[in-house]
């Protein structure tokens, strides 16, 4: 058995007793105050969810420059084809104007101007069919990037709103 | 300085090499060959397409290529029958190879997003440098000895990137995966 006075045993207990009433208001209160920070972070988690209406709006970009793209590759085929022909017709006129002889001597020179002109018309038109291409590989890298980062983003959000859960059930 | 070590980059094809027994077989027992190639999938006709899906994470992206010999024998393994279309199928069974993965690459990236499918022309493939990748690496893939694949894996890094070799890889990749 303990030699300590009974009084001060009993105020002793007493102050416990009172400290514990303090600490539970105190910690009453800084719980209500983590609950507090946690639905702010929580509503901010959620503001940065709607990111996904930018994704949808990018999304649709994206669909409007592959359709862009994908009539500049017609067109592209169609020039083309136009130099294709002009190619076989300067040749034939070049043929044409050797048979007329000399009296076509002018024409002979003026149908291998054409033709020079068309091959070159030919070798920017099969540049141009690349860069075509270089800029679709380019275009769908680059959206691709976005809308994989985007679920990752989203994904990211969904982890801190389960561990928010997590904090507030812990806290509650 | 590449921002890929070699280590990473045959970690890379280790994880791609199980993605593939993963996602590409339509059934298990089917016999699955891989080998390197020294470039990519060419374009045969005008039309020619290849399948493009990007994985990203903070530090670096990846596209996966796909390209198939369309044949009777593609068209029937991923489509059903002779005459079936193959792209939307196919789309499918590439989203579950890359699926698979980036489940493989997400135990050293926890944070990784991936891009829905998208056809490109074939001759994009020519144009792969404009990417200013840290590492390309081209496979042809053959299914049950019949169906041919072509796959690219095109890594762009912007920062170092360090993929841990997979310690289960060949005991996990015997049967009928044959590595050339």
């Amino acid at each position: 058995m303990s030699d300590v006075p009974t009084t001060s045993r009993a105020q002793r207990l007493r102050d416990r007793a009172s400290q514990g009433r303090s600490d539970e208001q105190g910690s009453g209160r800084s719980n209500a105050e983590l609950l507090r920070q946690i639905d702010s972070i929580a509503a901010e988690a959620e503001q940065i969810r709607q990111i996904a209406h930018a994704f949808e709006r990018w999304h649709q970009d994206m669909i409007s420059l592959m359709s862009h793209s994908k009539a500049m590759h017609g067109r592209g085929d169609d020039l083309g084809s136009i130099v294709r022909q002009l190619i076989m017709l300067s040749l034939n006129a070049a043929i044409e104007a050797a048979r007329a002889g000399d009296s076509a001597r002018g024409f002979v020179v003026v149908a291998a101007e054409v033709r020079n002109l068309a091959l070159k018309a030919q070798s920017l038109s099969g540049d141009l069919g690349k860069n075509l291409h270089k800029s679709d590989l380019l275009t769908t890298a680059t959206f691709q990037d976005i809308q994989a980062g985007g679920k990752m983003m989203m994904a990211a959000i969904s982890g801190l709103d389960s561990m928010i859960r997590q904090l507030r059930s812990q806290i509650e | 300085m590449s921002l890929i070590t070699e280590q990473s980059r045959q970690a890379l094809a280790d994880a791609f090499f199980s993605a593939a027994r993963a996602g590409l077989l339509r059934a298990q027992e089917d016999a699955l060959e891989i080998q390197p190639r020294t470039a990519g999938a060419v374009a045969g006709a005008a039309d020619d397409t290849v399948l493009v899906i990007t994985t990203s994470s903070f530090g670096f992206r990846l596209l996966i290529m796909f390209h198939v010999d369309v044949t009777p024998e593609s068209r029937t393994y991923y489509g059903g029958s002779p005459d079936a279309g193959l792209q939307p199928a196919f789309a499918e069974i590439a989203n579950l190879c890359c699926g698979a993965l980036n489940r493989e690459l997400s135990r050293d990236f926890p944070h990784l997003g991936m891009s829905i499918p998208y056809l490109l022309n074939a001759h994009c493939m020519g144009c792969l440098d404009e990417l200013k990748p840290d590492h390309v690496a081209h496979y042809a893939i053959t299914v049950n000895g019949s169906v041919r694949l072509q796959a690219t894996l095109c890594i762009c890094c912007s920062a170092p990137v360090q993929i841990t070799p997979r310690q289960h890889a060949a005991a996990e990749t015997t049967g009928e995966l044959e590595l050339f």
